[in-house]
This record gives structure tokens, C-alpha cells and sequence, in this order.
């Protein structure tokens, strides 16, 4: 029975109720960011650089009279950054400052959401010989800079040095002596002789990429414009893998399912001789392996028809805009890029990365014989879109893994290289088209 | 496969007064019986080998150093147990935070569905209103739609809201899915309480809620048990939203926490294997405890047939 | 056999939350060599916050997913709320 009381205290409880929720989320929407800088630094894969990283940061807080609670400092795990960044992107809340390969710069400057950097791009081009081309190009658009050049880095040939050394044979200069070496030195199942990253990750985009410049294939050309995937080039170096892993038996089945850190474990585990990888591998075995360490060589890339080009990737740090503290970001960006705080990073970190000053690499860390084919990689090698520049829609072609999807069409489902190929050319011509205006 | 499933078996073994009423069998063991309760028991055990071996291999991982788990050859037991990997995880991951986080959330979560789940089970099975049967079947409904297609709307509602990124925002997305399962169980085992004994209560002065405090919820402690333990181990092991929302590490429970450093290291499995020991205890600890009223809770509210 | 409704009830369940279910796919395969352990669950979160990042795309396919499910839910919730004598 409902009296009047009743209804009463009901409306006016529900009343009441209503409105704290209400007040509730409009401050919560309105609330104003109380720290002056979020970090998400991605994780390096070597752990003593991420150290050596987070120190620094604090350093320079130090120095700018920054507290550590005012700030938001993350690693994160590679695989984890995009989807967060995306999450955050979206809900308008992306961190200050984050560190993403070659290709997303331009990408996200496309979309809006990134600070123009052009001063501390000035100010770095004056220190050290300045910045390689490959590192100012991957920033650049229309004269200005969006994001800071971190680093470069080739991707060698990681080697088990011992192994070739013990059964007395020579680096391998062509594709053909590499197939041979391979069969010659391993021993399936334990020992298999290359170890390419081929699961649906980008580290097989680049992997397969870099094989076919040894063809004679290549993804665009200068104009940005022209896809000239589909060519005899490319088909060749695709019949090549596919004969690698068919045919001669010298790449592990498994390595379809690896991730970007699949072929790491695998080396770090013993169960390759060669893998195509920047240092990342070989940081991580300073720390964690000193044995693998002293054996592994980092050797140029062999030799196919049109030559031999390695790999180049270039990293940079990415300043978002929706940031009430612009400065303190673009001031950490500039302290991490300091040629002296870089040399530290880098040096201590066992060459994680190259430095993307040209004149950085006198010193004594890179005249190490290891690194002897370093200058000549960094002069001969190249982006993912080479000959074109690294731009959205070559950003897009590696993060919908268009190369590495090629790649399992004719190894897991048995296509003719031709026939993928084309449906991959296909597809890249699909993404550049629709990124022409901008 | 459900939790409903497993323990109900279980359950309608250990109680025969129920097995044996309807099919109306003697007690004597004749051979084929035997044979049939022997079959019974062997896919028993293959059960749990099937559920209990992985949860072996991860405490083994746990305590094997990184050259044993990467080595070529797997061990069953570890040749040389260490407690390394406890250690690397509370040393190199703000695991104690997560834990707190999580705590917090599936405590939280559960209140909140706890509380709305009576008092929707109660006005469903006793109150009579309009768009009571259409109330009951959408609340069925809802529970069966996965969060796995809802991610995306509810990231951009709570973004709107900005609600991600925060404890609040995952207590009260949490819900979306608990709900709907506790009033549904709970509706079926208020159905059981006789409605004698609240309209006695009615009669003697209470008004409906009190009848719903003093009368049915005492009788339905049970159902209550089981329905805050699912509630808590759903919030518990809820991954989805919890890494959708949530971005920075002082908003990260245990499931979401953890899988962001597992390509920091080359080498994680050990520790990721050692905090999933650690994260995996909480529902444990909690269903040992209540054991005896989940399963009653079950087989006398739940699910009939 | 009389225990057969349950059966159904149980297994039509089951059958729903296994289908939506996308850490299992997700942590094994991520829907596999060449996409061919590809569910729908997984390919939506991919859409949406993978590379490519078309949180629109990866919705539609959630929406292409749900009429498969509504028709097993309507059956099942009727079976379900049967058993409550409802």
C-alpha cells in the first residue's frame, strides 16, 4: 500500500540519486589532467637499455624541476603500444611522448595528431654531422618535422660465428652459398640454418622486403605513386623463401607462427645459425648470455642477382597534441637526443640502436670488429618503401602485414608465387589510392 | 564449457538419493552396473587430468630456470627449482599494484551486482508489473551476448564518458555481464522459497523489502554463495574490457597487467607463469572455502531437470 | 531420454559463450597461419585495434556476427526460462 510518504521518499530519493550521478560524470568529463607528462616508452628488448632510458628521463625532470609523481612513466611491450595507442587515440587522451618505427610518423601526422617538432629537428641537424638523410626523410613533410629521429638500425645477418668457424666455412656472399651453408651446417630438428621471422608480424613484411631488393623487387617507386610490386624480381624472391622452407628444409616450420620475437628466442635459444634482425638479439645476449655473445657475428646481408641491400629501420619519437605541457615532452625528447645522453643509451646499451647523427660513429664502441660492416650497411641500405619515402600509406602496407599475408598464401596454402603476388600488388595499390590526397 | 556443467555432475553424484530416484534402480551392484560405474569414474579422472596437467605445468614453469624452459628439451619436473621468477616478478613489475587494482574491481563489481541482482530477482519472481515476462527474457538475453562483440560499443560509450583508463569505469562495466546471470539464478531459487513464509512476514507488518532482507534471503543463502562467487571469479578473470579500457598501469588489473611484459623480456614465460600461480589463487582460495554451499547451491536453485 | 532437455540446454549454452570466447584463439593462433583459425571475435578486435586501426570496420563485423547468435539465443532463452516454470 502506497502512501503518500511512500512515493514521496521514493521520488525523492531517485531525485537525488540522479543528479550526484549526473554532477558525477560531467566533473569526471571535465576533469583537467594533473600530470605534466606521460611516457610510454616501448619496451627495447634489451632490458639494461630501458634502464639506462627511464634514468635518463628522471635526469632531465631533475633538471627542469619536474617531480617524479607528476609524471606517468610506462614500458611497454611492443605488441601491446598500437592497441593502446589506438584505444587512447580515440579517446582522446594519447600519452605525450612515445618511440614508433618508420612509417607511423607520417601516418599519424596524416590523421592530425602530432606536434610539430621542427626546432629540435634544427637544432639536432647542427650537432654530430647532422642527421643521415634516411632519418630527416622518414620526419619530414613540407619542410617541417613531426617527430624527433631516435635511431637507425641495419638488420645484419645475426651468425653463429663458431659454428661456421668449426666446420672452417666462409660467410656465405650469395643467396646460393647461403642455401648450401645452411644444408651443410645444420641439424634438424635441433640446429635449423635460418631463422626469418614469417608469422603475421611486421618483423616478416621487412624479413621478405629485404630478400627481394636482393631480386631486384621493390614495393613503389619514387613517386610514391607507382606500385610496382608484381614484378619478375619479387616472384623470384618468393619462390626463393618458399623453396627455403619446401624444398631445401633449412627454415624451421614453426617460424610461420613466430612473432617479432620469435626469431630473438629462437637465436637466443640456440636453434638457428642466421637470422635477419636488428641488434636487438644482440643487446639482449650482452646482458643475458655472454657466451652467445662473443660468438655472434653481424654480417651483411648475401648477395642476390640485383646485389646486396640490407635493411634500414629508423625509429623516431612521436609527440602527441592533445597535451597541456607541450615543452616539458619536447624537452625530454631533446635531452634523450642530446649526442651526449645518446652515447650513454647507445653505448651502455651494447648497440642496441646506431645513433642517427652521422658523425657519431668514431668512437670507440663502433670501431669494434664486430660492427666493421656497420658503415657499409648504413651507406647501401635502405627503408621498407624504397625508393619511395616512408609515408601513410607505406605506414598502412606494414601494419596490415600485406607482404607477410603473401608470404602464407604460398606457404600455408600452397598458391603459386605468381598468383599472390598479384593479389598482394592488388592490395597495396588498393591502400596507396586511397591515401592520395593527403 | 560452463562451470554449471562440471560441478552439477559432480554433485548429482554425491547426493544418490537424486540419481537413483528416477531411474528407479536397485542398490544391488550387478556387473553391469559395475562396469558402467567404472566407465563413470575413468572419464573422472581423464577430467581432471585434462583440467588439473596444465595447471601442474604452470607451477613447474614457474620454478624452472630460463635455460630449462628454453632449452630444447622439455622437462616434467624441473631439474633445479628456483624461486627466481616470484622474485622478477615483484621486483621488475608493479605486480602489487595490479593485484590491488583487481581486488578492488571484482570486490566492487560484485557489491554492485550483488545488490542489484536481489532486488531485480526478487520483483521478477514475486512482484507482478507489466513487462515482467519481457523483463525476464531480455535479462537471458543479454547474459548471452559475449563481450567479445559488446567491446567496441561499450570503448566508445566510455570513452565518451571518459571512464576509461579508471577502476570506476571497469566496476561499472562489470556489471553489464554479471547481472544478468545472478538474477536469473537468483530468480529460479527465490521461485523455491515458499511464498507462505513471506506472506506471513507481509501480514505481520513488514513491507516488501524487509520481507526480502529477513524472509528470502536467509532461506537463500545458498543461491547467494554461488552467485557472489561467479560474479567475483567473472570479474577476476575478465580480460576484454579490462585491457580495452585501460591504458596506463595504475589503472591495470592482474590478467592485463601481466601480458604487457611479455614481450618486454625475450625470456618471460617464468614469471608470467609465476604470477598466473599468484593471480589464480584468490578464486581458488575463495571456492574452498565456500565448496560446500556452491554445490548446493547448484543442484537445489540452479539448473533443474 | 528424459535428461535430454537438459542436454540441449547445456550444450546450446556451451556452443554460445565457446563461439564469442576470443582470448583461446587469440592467445594459440591469433587466427593463424593465413588467417585460417580466423573467428569472428578475433577478427573484429584485430580490425579495430591492430594496424590498420578501423574501430568502425571492426564493429561491423561484430554486427555481422550477431544475427548467427540472436537465432541461438531466442531458442535457448525460451528453453531456458521454460525450466523456470516461467
Amino acid at each position: 500500500m502506497l502512501t503518500r510518504r511512500d512515493v514521496l521518499q521514493r521520488a525523492g530519493t531517485a531525485t537525488a540519486l540522479a543528479t550526484t550521478a549526473s554532477w558525477w560524470l560531467v566533473r569526471r568529463a571535465h576533469a583537467a589532467r594533473d600530470k605534466k607528462l606521460t611516457v610510454w616508452n616501448p619496451a627495447a628488448l634489451a632490458p639494461q637499455v630501458d634502464k639506462i632510458m627511464q634514468e635518463q628521463c628522471y635526469a632531465y625532470l631533475k633538471q627542469a624541476g619536474i617531480k617524479e609523481s607528476e609524471i606517468d612513466y610506462s614500458v611497454i611491450g611492443g605488441p601491446q603500444l598500437l592497441p593502446k595507442l589506438v584505444a587512447s587515440l580515440e579517446a582522446g587522451n594519447p600519452p605525450d611522448i612515445t618511440r614508433l618505427g618508420s612509417g607511423y610518423v607520417q601516418l599519424y601526422r596524416s590523421q592530425g595528431h602530432l606536434l610539430e617538432v621542427t626546432d629540435i629537428v634544427d637544432k639536432m641537424q647542427k650537432a654530430q654531422g647532422g642527421l643521415f638523410p634516411i632519418s630527416l626523410g622518414t620526419v619530414l613533410h613540407q619542410g617541417k618535422a613531426y617527430g624527433v629521429p631516435q635511431s637507425v638500425s641495419p638488420w645484419p645477418l645475426v651468425t653463429r660465428m663458431d659454428i661456421l668457424e668449426a666446420a672452417k666455412v666462409d660467410p656465405p656472399k650469395t643467396w646460393d652459398e647461403f642455401i648450401e651453408v645452411c644444408k651443410k651446417l645444420q641439424k634438424p630438428p635441433r640446429l635449423t640454418g635460418f631463422g626469418p621471422c614469417l608469422g603475421l608480424e611486421s618483423d616478416t613484411d621487412n624479413n621478405v622486403m629485404n630478400m627481394m631488393w636482393c631480386y631486384g623487387g621493390k614495393l613503389v617507386e619514387a613517386d610514391n605513386k607507382t606500385v610496382v610490386l608484381h614484378s619478375k624480381g619479387t616472384i623470384a624472391a618468393v619462390q626463393l623463401i618458399a623453396d627455403m622452407f619446401n624444398k631445401h628444409k633449412i627454415i624451421p616450420k614453426g617460424s610461420i607462427a613466430w612473432d617479432n620475437t620469435g626469431n630473438n628466442k629462437a637465436y637466443q635459444s640456440r636453434q638457428v645459425i642466421f637470422v635477419l634482425n636488428p641488434t636487438s638479439i644482440y643487446a639482449h645476449l650482452a646482458d643475458s648470455d655472454k657466451e652467445l655473445y662473443n660468438v655472434t657475428g653481424l654480417l651483411p646481408i648475401p648477395a642476390g642477382p640485383a646485389g646486396a641491400i640490407e635493411e634500414i629501420t629508423t625509429a623516431e619519437w612521436l609527440l602527441f597534441k592533445h597535451n597541456p605541457y607541450p615543452e616539458v615532452a619536447k624537452g625530454l625528447a631533446e635531452y634523450w637526443m642530446a649526442p651526449e645522453n645518446l652515447r650513454v643509451m647507445i653505448e651502455e646499451g651494447d648497440g642496441r640502436w646506431g645513433p642517427p647523427y652521422t658523425g657519431m660513429y668514431d668512437s670507440e664502441f663502433w670501431k669494434r670488429s664486430v660492427f666493421q660492416h656497420w658503415r657499409t650497411m648504413l651507406e647501401r641500405g635502405q627503408l621498407f618503401s624504397s625508393p619511395g619515402t616512408t609515408n601513410a600509406a607505406s605506414g598502412e602496407v606494414i601494419a596490415t602485414h600485406v607482404i607477410a599475408r603473401m608470404m602464407h598464401r604460398v606457404l600455408v596454402e600452397s598458391w603459386e608465387a605468381e598468383k599472390a603476388v598479384e593479389e598482394a600488388h592488388k592490395k597495396v595499390v588498393e591502400i596507396y589510392a586511397r591515401y592520395q590526397e593527403a | 564449457m560452463t562451470p554449471s556443467m562440471t560441478t552439477s555432475r559432480r554433485a548429482l553424484q554425491t547426493i544418490p538419493g537424486q540419481w537413483g530416484k528416477s531411474k528407479k534402480v536397485t542398490l544391488s551392484m550387478t556387473s553391469s552396473r559395475r562396469m558402467l560405474k567404472g566407465l563413470g569414474n575413468v572419464v573422472l579422472v581423464l577430467m581432471l587430468l585434462w583440467t588439473a596437467i596444465p595447471f601442474y605445468w604452470m607451477i613447474a614453469t614457474s620454478l624452472k630456470h630460463d635455460k630449462e624452459i628454453y632449452g630444447y628439451e622439455a622437462t616434467l619436473i624441473p631439474q633445479q627449482p628456483t624461486l627466481d621468477n616470484y622474485a622478477t616478478v615483484f621486483r621488475e613489475t608493479p605486480y602489487l599494484l595490479f593485484m590491488r587494482n583487481s581486488i578492488v574491481v571484482a570486490v566492487s563489481s560484485t557489491v554492485l551486482s550483488m545488490i542489484i541482482a536481489c532486488l531485480g530477482a526478487y520483483a521478477i519472481a514475486r512482484l507482478n508489473f507489466p513487462g515482467r515476462a519481457f523483463l525476464a527474457r531480455s535479462l537471458v538475453f543479454t547474459y548471452l551476448v559475449p563481450t567479445s562483440l559488446l567491446f567496441i560499443p561499450m570503448f566508445a560509450l566510455m570513452s565518451a564518458l571518459r571512464l576509461t583508463d579508471s577502476l570506476h569505469g571497469l566496476t561499472i562495466a562489470y556489471p553489464g555481464f554479471d547481472v544478468p546471470f545472478c538474477t536469473w539464478l537468483l530468480m529460479g531459487y527465490f521461485k523455491s522459497v515458499p511464498v507462505e513464509l513471506e506472506e506471513a512476514a507481509l501480514v505481520d507488518g513488514c513491507n516488501r523489502v524487509t520481507a526480502l532482507v529477513r524472509v528470502v534471503l536467509p532461506l537463500a543463502l545458498p543461491a547467494l554463495v554461488v552467485v557472489t562467487f561467479f560474479s567475483f571469479t567473472h570479474a577476476w578473470n575478465e580480460f576484454l574490457y579490462a585491457h580495452v579500457f585501460t591504458s596506463t598501469n595504475s589503472a591495470r588489473t592482474v590478467t592485463t597487467g601481466l601480458a604487457n611484459f611479455m614481450s618486454q623480456d625475450v625470456f618471460f614465460w617464468g614469471p608470467l607463469m609465476a604470477s598466473t600461480i599468484m593471480s589464480a589463487l584468490p578464486p581458488v582460495v575463495m571456492f574452498l572455502v565456500l565448496q560446500r554451499w556452491v554445490v548446493q547451491g547448484l543442484t537445489l536453485g540452479g539448473v533443474k531437470g | 531420454m528424459r535428461r535430454a532437455g537438459l542436454f540441449i540446454t547445456a550444450v546450446m549454452l556451451s556452443a554460445i559463450l565457446t563461439s564469442a570466447s576470443i582470448q583461446f584463439v587469440y592467445i594459440l593462433t591469433n587466427g593463424g597461419p593465413s588467417d585460417r583459425t580466423m573467428i569472428f571475435p578475433v577478427l573484429s578486435y584485430n580490425l579495430a585495434l591492430g594496424g590498420a586501426q578501423r574501430l568502425g570496420m571492426g564493429a561491423t563485423v561484430s554486427l555481422f556476427f550477431f544475427p548467427v547468435l540472436v537465432v541461438f539465443i531466442i531458442f535457448l532463452t525460451r528453453r531456458m526460462l521454460r525450466e523456470k516454470g516461467e
